[in-house]
């Protein structure tokens, strides 16, 4: 196909009124299924629940939840729970300490946990006797007065309750009158420990070091994620309920779509892609090539989607001619399979005078057909005609797998989770707790069913693409290694026409923006909880992974971080959302860490002002990273699958040797190239299933966590966004699915 | 959060309720003890290995302490005490040390007895308390109360305080009451009062203090591996000194005015009066001649309830009270009774044999 096939505004205007149409599409669940939760999720066929008994089952179980629920409200309706403590003298007080229960973990203190102490009277009624915190070293004394326990023989049991902070709630109404939100801490009960009365003798009473089952670290993988064995007991986080009602009402019509098209592979009826296809609701491109036939594949719509779609990837200017930009794929050292065509890509583009991108010229390391001798290496470029469509095919599904594994998995979900299991271990009495914790909820939940379901062995990732699970582990682990917020910043817009590198940097202003003046307003209770910090620091950095430069960059720019060689990079190298090569990276317990401290002080010292103000914008800016991956970042990658991944001939994760003496060069409906009709119909599965399952959005607040104040800012830059080609309304607030 | 402060009430049945637990709590104590080891062991419920010895007691009353008819300047009364050890028979182990006190010749009748123990402080605090203590001793070859001292860091630091390892002498230790007593003088102003004994020579240095080792650990009152003093080193120490000279100790009293809503902590047993605003001051000299026999040792009987009028023990109203621990104690009374008929009915105790059965809670 030539360059000029089609003008970049028409295929723009198309791309718009597709879009359109799209949006106003919805799939209503008309069957009687309903999902279980969201773990219960496969492609292989959901857990649902169809059976009639079963749902019958499922429905007395929910009378009796609701039962349940209406006598325990019930309950504290008439006893009420009176948050005023009883108390004439104090005369005596229980003791104890918390620690962490991991036995590489037992020592490590819980500090700042809410402990409370209760008394339940014969009459039912609640008697509050004390409160307190856990000190920095994990130990609490709640003072009482005994006689209050004993009186008239009234208490009954006596219970310690241990509550944690995982949530805030923002007082709309201003204070003071000061436009700020002010945060509320909300503690919710975490384990309750009965006392027994009797031991309650009179002075203290030692419960002694009580370990708690709290955000452990996995010992059974290198990366740091927490411990979940049983999602349904010992999960930290749970999914509200309104979560699991979007997925049931939205995925459960797609779900039954693949599980006709498996039962018909398994009968071996007819099916072919084309049916598959037909099936699910219509994507992107599809919309568009019924609209103007080959659109999707010209070289405009292929470059535009590199940078602005879901790829959305960062070039390097080319070091002999800054005209031209590169992108590189390299897969060769990872472990795969042999009969995908997974070859090592390099991409050259140039940008035209309208500042729009164009493919110049793609070249293939690796075999590129069945039984071909390596090495082989081929470069192609506009004139080659079929063969170039197909080149772009291979680049497009090897950025797939690329972004979904590298970008969208290790960059947002996993790379969330490991601020998230820092914050939520250490940060409580902090105010930017309310900053964070709405944006690190449930990643966690949703990262421990990408395992079972993606990434292990019977995974899609397997079943689907060239890699095999080790070379998907190392993967992974290299690339969390190339991630530090320290010094980050987000991409640097090539032009005006790059859209993805505008909107992230109109997000991320608009966060700076955000978390200075959130600062502005609680810069003295954060400091005086630095300890947090100091402590969330230490765990972040103790469980980093490695950091990761591939050999070839070691070589070029003479860095290697992964052994304390910092380096300033040549300038055809891109540093924007990248980690920061000049930065030497902090060694601990024998190893270099890829993600910097936030900070090392346990203290910050207002009488030293340069230190004090170089680690509260260390923090500052380390927030701003958290919440962009987690919002922004993961926005971007997931809700542009259904996209980018959505039309089976088009792309995929995976693309096979084929039959063909042209191999992965041949036709676009060679089906011995395409994915097999299992794989191609679980992967209209998966990017329904991702791109289509909202819930958890900024502008939606639909928890009522997040800070008014951000919700105002992204409101007052909605038609900027508008012109970017984002809707405000689809930010998601959470890394959820 | 919100934090309200109201006053519990407690109502007369509440209190009723209180007292009448306390009643039973005490009394069923006391015959448990009485039937348990009185009957059938002929043992004390503590200190049986013991020592006593006679001599006098001479009234050297400082003036600043208010007067009573008990208390006459420069009068001589004959006094008996008895020196012992808690729980164990053997010397060398480390345990409480005590010093009783009775000021008259008789193995019980008395107008004054006194039991003082080594530490100001103790493992206990009230009757809910020592009852917890004594249902978690679970003592095996010498190592007791660990739990008690997990659950109840107040009592291990009681046990830190108290325990003496190997000291020189009975003679050289400072004995405390540390419960306080009633104190209601001729003037009929409410008081309250703790007593002690110091050695008479003020220069004299406290020995046997527990050392890190101990202190850590102090559950664990086993001999030192190795340990060369015998079983009754301690006993035999006492018997020899008094040979050559007499022991000599000042008795002494800190007095308190009682105040209007007492705060209650001041009968806590575990927290120290204030030496500065509640001086020690001399009572009189308790002076020692000679030791008696293992029986006659065996046969002395003190009791909290042998008081002159005014000086007893303060009303408790409840087992969480402080002062039930002394309201307890006076209903043991009948564990005394029943060692001394169970010796009636079956014979005196054995005299610990020099032997080298260590760490042992039983003679043999
Ligand atoms: C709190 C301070 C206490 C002190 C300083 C103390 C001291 C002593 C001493 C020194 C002895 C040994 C008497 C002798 O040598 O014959 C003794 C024995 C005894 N104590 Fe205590 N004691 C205290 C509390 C209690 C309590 C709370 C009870 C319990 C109810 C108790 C019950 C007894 C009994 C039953 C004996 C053995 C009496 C006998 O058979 O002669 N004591 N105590
Ligand atoms: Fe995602």
């Amino acid at each position: 196909m030539t360059k000029n096939a089609f003008d970049f505004e028409e295929m723009f205007r198309i791309q718009a009124e597709c879009e359109q149409k799209l949006a106003k599409q919805t799939v209503k669940k008309t069957s009687r299924h309903q999902l279980k939760s969201v773990h219960h999720l496969s492609d292989r066929g959901s857990k649902l629940v169809s059976h009639p008994i079963a749902l019958l089952a499922e429905y007395m179980y929910f009378l009796y939840e609701k039962l349940r629920d209406y006598y325990l409200s019930a309950l504290a309706r008439f006893f009420p729970r009176n948050e005023h403590i009883f108390l004439n003298s104090i005369n005596s007080s229980v003791i104890g300490r918390l620690t962490f229960s991991d036995k590489k973990d037992y020592h490590t203190p819980i500090h700042h946990m809410h402990v409370e102490l209760w008394a339940k009277t014969r009459l039912w009624q609640w008697i509050k006797l004390s409160e307190a915190d856990t000190d920095t070293e994990g130990y609490f004394e709640l003072p009482f007065d005994m006689s209050v326990i004993h009186r008239n023989r009234i208490a009954k049991k006596i219970r310690l309750e241990i509550y944690h902070t995982n949530s805030h709630h923002f007082n709309e109404h201003p204070i003071e009158n000061t436009a700020e939100y002010r945060a509320e801490r909300l503690n919710s009960l975490f384990k309750t420990i009965k006392i027994n009365k009797s031991d309650l003798t009179g002075m203290s009473y030692n419960m002694g070091t009580i370990p708690l089952f709290y955000w452990e670290y996995r010992h059974d993988t290198a990366l740091p994620r927490v411990v979940i064995k049983d999602h349904d007991l010992d999960a930290p986080q749970k999914y509200p309920k309104e979560r699991l009602d979007a997925i049931a009402t939205q995925f459960i019509p797609i779900e039954l779509i693949t599980r006709k098209h498996l039962l018909r592979i398994k009968r071996g009826k007819k099916l072919t892609i084309e049916d598959i296809q037909a099936d699910y609701p219509e994507n992107l491109t599809v919309a568009m090539e019924k609209m103007k036939p080959g659109i999707t594949r010209s070289d405009q719509w292929f470059a535009d989607r590199m940078v602005n779609g879901m790829y959305a990837s960062t070039l390097d200017v080319d070091p002999e001619n800054p005209n031209f930009y590169w992108l590189y794929y390299h897969w060769s050292s990872y472990d795969h399979k042999p009969d995908y065509a997974f070859n090592d890509i390099s991409m050259k583009f140039s940008i035209n005078d309208k500042g729009y991108f164009l493919p110049e010229s793609i070249t293939l390391k690796g075999p590129i057909s069945p039984g071909a001798k390596a090495p082989s290496k081929i470069t192609l470029t506009p004139n080659d005609g079929q063969k170039w469509d197909a080149a772009k095919r291979v680049a497009r599904v090897s950025g797939g797998i690329l972004t979904e594994v590298d970008k969208h998995f290790t960059e947002t979900h996993l790379n969330t989770e490991q601020y998230a299991i820092a914050a939520y271990r250490n940060i409580r009495r902090n105010p930017i707790g309310s900053i964070l914790f709405p944006h690190l909820r449930n990643v966690v939940l949703i990262n421990h069913t990408a395992d079972e379901i993606l990434i292990n062995e019977s995974g899609y990732i397997n079943r689907a693409t060239a890699l095999t699970p080790a070379g998907i582990s190392k993967r992974v682990y290299d690339v969390l290694g190339t991630l530090d917020w320290k010094n980050w910043k987000p991409m640097k817009p090539l032009s005006d026409k790059h859209r993805y590198a505008h909107a992230a940097n109109l997000f991320y202003n608009i966060l700076e923006d955000y978390i200075d003046e959130f600062f502005v307003s609680y810069e003295d209770e954060i400091v005086h909880e630095w300890h947090e910090i100091y402590t969330f620091s230490q765990d972040l950095v103790e469980n980093a992974v490695e950091p990761f430069l591939c050999k070839h960059l070691q070589k070029e720019l003479q860095a290697n971080p992964n052994a304390g060689k910092p380096a300033q990079p040549p300038s055809w190298y891109t540093t924007e959302n990248r980690m920061d090569l000049n930065l030497e990276r902090p060694f601990v317990s024998d190893s270099y860490k890829a993600v910097s401290h936030i900070t090392t002080q346990p203290d910050l010292d207002k009488n030293k002002p340069e230190e004090y103000t170089a680690e509260l914008n260390a923090l500052k800016k380390a927030c701003a990273y958290i919440i962009f991956n987690a919002t922004f970042g993961h926005y971007w990658a997931n809700s542009k699958q259904y996209d980018d991944i959505g039309e089976i001939r088009y792309s995929s994760l995976g693309i096979r040797l084929g039959t063909e003496p042209d191999g992965v060069l041949g036709s676009e409906d060679d089906d011995s190239i395409a994915p097999d009709l299992t794989i191609s119909t679980q992967m209209m599965w998966w990017s329904n299933m991702l791109s289509k399952t909202g819930y958890g959005y900024i502008m939606r607040n639909e928890q009522g966590d997040i800070n008014p104040l951000l919700i105002k800012k992204i409101k007052e830059k909605e038609s900027e966004f508008k012109a970017l080609g984002v809707d405000i309304y689809a930010i998601q607030s959470e890394t959820n699915i | 959060m919100k934090t309200i402060i109201r006053k519990p009430k407690k109502s007369t049945i509440g209190r009723l309720i209180d007292r009448i637990e306390l009643f039973f709590v005490a009394h069923l104590f006391g015959m448990a003890i009485a039937i348990t080891m009185g009957l059938m062991t002929r043992e004390r419920m503590s200190h049986n290995n013991g020592i006593a010895a006679k001599g006098t007691f001479t009234f050297d009353i400082d003036p600043t302490i208010p007067t009573h008819p008990f208390l006459q300047q420069g009068k001589v009364l004959p006094c008996q005490v008895r020196h012992a050890m808690a729980t164990f028979y053997d010397d060398a182990m480390a345990t409480i040390r005590s010093l009783s006190i009775k000021l008259s010749d008789q193995s019980f009748q008395s107008p004054f007895d006194m039991n003082l123990n080594t530490g100001s402080i103790t493992l206990f605090w009230n009757a809910a308390s020592f009852l917890k203590l004594a249902k978690m001793r679970r003592q095996k070859w010498g190592i007791e109360y660990q739990d008690y001292y997990k659950k109840y860091p107040i009592g291990k630091a009681g046990a830190i305080e108290t325990l003496r390892r190997n000291p020189t002498s009975f003679s050289n230790l400072t004995y405390y009451s540390k419960t306080p007593f009633n104190f209601i003088g001729d003037d009929g102003v409410q008081r309250y009062a703790k007593y002690r004994a110091i050695p008479f020579d003020l220069s004299v240095k406290e020995s046997g203090i527990i050392e890190e080792r101990d202190r850590l650990e102090p559950e664990n009152q086993r001999i030192i591996p190795g340990e060369t003093r015998n079983r009754n080193y301690l006993k035999n120490e006492l018997a020899d000194r008094l040979k050559n000279q007499p022991v000599k100790y000042w008795y002494q009293i800190q007095i308190r005015d009682a105040q209007e809503n007492e705060d209650q902590s001041i009968f806590n047993c575990c927290i120290d009066w204030d030496e500065n605003e509640f001086p020690w001051r001399n009572l009189g000299v308790i002076t020692l001649n000679e030791v008696l026999d293992w029986d006659s040792s065996n046969k002395l009987g003190f009791g909290v309830v042998n008081m002159p009028k005014g000086l007893g023990c303060i009303p408790a109203e409840s087992i969480y009270d402080y002062n039930s621990l002394n309201y307890m104690r006076a209903k043991t009374e009948i564990a005394r009774k029943a060692r001394l008929l169970a010796y009636k009915l079956f014979g005196m105790p054995k005299e610990i044999p020099e032997n080298e059965n260590r760490n042992s809670s039983t003679i043999e």
